[in-house]
């Protein structure tokens, strides 16, 4: 029998006449037209790549434009530092280095007070006690640029100084004007008196040759001092040696009305914690008639604070670059995740579907490249390759009445069947369909996140979009017929979209194995909405995040 | 059934008139596969139509030193099929037995015609049916069958040992009653 089964039907052909072969072969055209699959594999992830290079591009075009605009708006944030503007150029002495060398050790914030003199008529130039005595605007002025960015990196000042004389060896600033350069940096606060450390190292600068000397600065190469002005007010002849307060000096017709704000950027180095950014050019600050005169202090040599309009006083602001705040990171990273799905078509088909098919454990493979700003804000996209995995486990049970030969009676001599008996039976089969569907997903994610350290641990979190790309899904599941059917990438009852957005929620805590490099530990939980499914994923992860700047 | 080495890469290439050249070339086979898997013939047009689909876009893997193009295009209509057969439930064995005393009547497998051979062969239960044709007919070997149907070896020669039972004695009771 089995025989002339295979026999006729092993090679059978049909004829076609009976057939609709044209209208067959169209159906299949038009699908062949609406969703043809490309030949090649390349092709195939055209789209894919598509998606990718355009979020990646705008990841990193949108970290360049970050990192620019943080830069630039922080070298035009210009600020005036200087306080004790005393200590002339030749007055560096050795014992002066050291006391630099002994601010610039120093890491803690120090509190805000005058610099330490046993003078009693010395008196820092912005002692805010002294300085609220004034009432004066251009004084004010720089005061308020003053309190505004009273902060400087430690850490940092020994280069900025360092760079600071290399800059301003080579006279910078042009001649008959006064040259203000400022000091700022957002990093870290600094003690007050430490700023003029840094102001005092660019005393070395060449005084004017053209310009008369003041009785105190008569001899010495320049001055480190600081004058303020005032239109029409009447220069004031430098004040005699111990006063406390000068006389107040007389109007000054004729004065320039020369502005405060920074009119040239002076220079930007490379250097990567400090810069100079600008400094004021006083243009006729030089002469006596120019400017006003009103005495503000005395420095330790008692050399008046007015004979700064000697023009040959300097500002220095330094900027801090912040190079440094900004950074990029690259996380290698691999974990596990637990995959869980629940069906939401509005059918018995979801509700059998969630009864047997369960998320299960897979595993991710990435690497992210991330921004941060100040090592706590970050922002990061990259890679990820997810393999998600979910279990089929059905069993049916099918009964029904069956009427079925019940006994046979065999005569023994020639084996014929003599004998039947019918009756009805319930029969019943059992299938148990076990199967195991296996997801493949590229994952873009798009994220924003806070970091909080505590020594070398930190602490943090980072949520945002992901951008899901299914390139394959392969297993068997309920269908509408609730049947069990094998599924593939297009088929409209597989539980993914070929792209699917979604959202990402990831805790992180991590240890700072040395200063580029940190060991994360990730719990991402992630959420997105599928074709027939709604996904989330709660997964675990381990990456080495390297920085560099 | 030859099919020319130029025409599969026409194929490939996704050439339309190609495509419909080897869809005419492949139908009369293909459709008798499908109407000899499917429980339920008037799935017969989709099965093809999916079943075509499937090969065009997957030709590009077709490997011709493995098997000749008949039988890859075959594998996937059988596999189509069975998919389809899931949507069906199996009809009762009563019926079977009716049927299967009219179509018999008495007389010698040999000299039933096919569509009365093909019709008994659809009455056996789903399970002994898919490993019957796939093992008698086609060819498969246990291997093959189990990773075709999802199940084990020793399941696939379990289902074919019931079927060849079941089918023996659908026949013998058809003789017998035919002789009475």
């Amino acid at each position: 029998m089995e025989k002339e089964y295979k026999k006729r039907f092993e090679k059978r052909i049909m004829d076609n006449s009976d057939f609709d072969v044209d209208g067959l072969w169209n159906a299949i055209a038009e699908d062949l037209d609406k969703d043809a699959k490309p030949s090649t594999p390349v092709k195939s992830f055209q789209k894919l790549f598509k998606y990718l290079g355009l979020v990646l591009i705008l990841f990193v075009f949108g970290g360049v434009g970050v990192m620019y605009l943080f830069r630039s708006n922080t070298s035009r944030d210009l600020m005036i530092t200087p306080h004790n503007l005393y200590e002339s150029g030749s007055a560096q002495t050795t014992k002066t280095k050291k006391r630099e060398a002994g601010h610039l050790a120093k890491q803690k914030v120090l509190p805000r007070r005058p610099p330490a003199s046993t003078d009693s008529s010395t008196k820092s130039l912005f002692s805010e006690k002294y300085i609220s005595s004034i009432n004066r605007p251009g004084i004010q002025s720089v005061i308020a640029n003053t309190n505004a960015h009273r902060t400087v990196s430690n850490e940092n000042r020994s280069s900025a100084v360092r760079k600071l004389k290399d800059e301003t060896s080579g006279s910078p600033f042009p001649k008959s004007q006064n040259a203000d350069i400022f000091v700022t940096d957002h990093s870290r606060p600094v003690a007050w008196d430490t700023i003029p450390d840094a102001l005092q190292l660019i005393s070395s600068l060449p005084s004017d040759p053209d310009k008369p000397k003041s009785p105190s600065t008569s001899g010495r190469p320049f001055r480190n001092e600081m004058q303020m002005q005032q239109p029409n007010r009447p220069t004031v002849p430098p004040h005699p040696p111990g006063a406390h307060l000068p006389p107040k000096a007389p109007e000054s017709a004729g004065a320039d009305n020369s502005s405060v704000e920074p009119q040239n950027r002076l220079s930007e180095t490379a250097d990567s914690s400090w810069s100079i950014a600008g400094y004021h050019n006083r243009r006729a600050a030089d002469t006596d008639e120019s400017l006003d005169q009103q005495p503000v202090g005395i420095n330790q040599n008692n050399n008046p604070i007015d004979s700064l309009d000697q023009g040959q006083g300097a500002m220095l602001a330094i900027n801090a670059s912040t190079t440094r705040s900004l950074h990029w990171t690259v996380r290698p990273t691999a974990g596990t995740n637990k995959t869980l799905l629940y069906f939401n078509t509005r059918d018995d088909v979801a509700g059998l579907r969630n009864n047997h098919e369960k998320g299960s454990w897979g595993s991710f493979y990435g690497l992210n490249i991330g921004l941060a700003w100040k090592d706590r804000f970050v922002l990061s996209s990259g890679l990820e390759y997810h393999i998600l995995w979910s279990r089929l486990d059905y069993t049916q049970q099918t009964t029904w009445i069956q009427d079925s030969v019940l006994q046979e009676v065999v005569l023994n001599l020639n084996g014929e069947v003599v004998g039947i008996t019918y009756g009805s039976r319930t029969r019943s089969v059992t299938t148990q369909t076990i199967w195991n569907n296996r997801f493949q997903i590229y994952r873009v994610p798009l994220e924003i996140g806070y970091q909080h350290h505590l020594k070398h641990w930190i602490l943090g979190a980072q949520m945002g979009a992901v951008f899901n790309f299914t390139i394959s899904q392969k297993g068997k599941t309920f269908n509408q017929e609730k049947a069990i059917a094998d599924f593939s990438r297009t088929d409209s009852f597989a539980p993914f979209k070929a792209f699917q957005i979604g959202w990402r929620l990831s805790p992180v805590v991590g240890y700072r194995l040395s200063g580029r490099t940190t060991l994360l530990l990730e719990s991402k939980w992630t959420g997105y909405k599928g074709r027939t499914a709604d996904v989330q994923e709660l997964g675990f992860g381990l990456s080495l995040g390297v920085n560099f700047w | 059934m030859e099919v020319a080495h130029s025409l599969i890469q026409a194929c490939v290439r996704q050439e339309r008139a190609a495509q419909k050249e080897l869809y005419l070339k492949l139908l009369p086979y293909l459709r008798a596969v499908a109407d000899r898997y499917l429980k339920d013939t008037s799935f017969t047009k989709d099965v093809l139509q999916e079943s075509f689909v499937k090969i065009f876009r997957n030709i590009h893997k077709y490997e011709a030193g493995k098997a000749p193009l008949k039988n890859w295009a075959a594998r996937i209509v059988i596999n189509t099929s069975i998919n389809y057969n899931e949507r069906v439930v199996d009809t009762h064995t009563e019926e079977l037995i009716i049927e299967l005393h009219e179509a018999a009547a008495g007389r010698p497998v040999e000299q039933l015609p096919d569509s009365t051979l093909l019709s008994i062969l659809k009455k056996m239960p789903k399970g002994y049916f898919e490993v019957f044709n796939l093992f008698v007919i086609d060819g498969y070997s246990h291997k093959e069958i189990s990773s075709m149907l999802g199940i084990s070896e020793a399941l696939s020669r379990k289902k074919l040992s019931r079927a060849r039972i079941w089918l023996h004695k659908a026949y013998s009771l058809s003789l017998t009653n035919t002789k009475k």
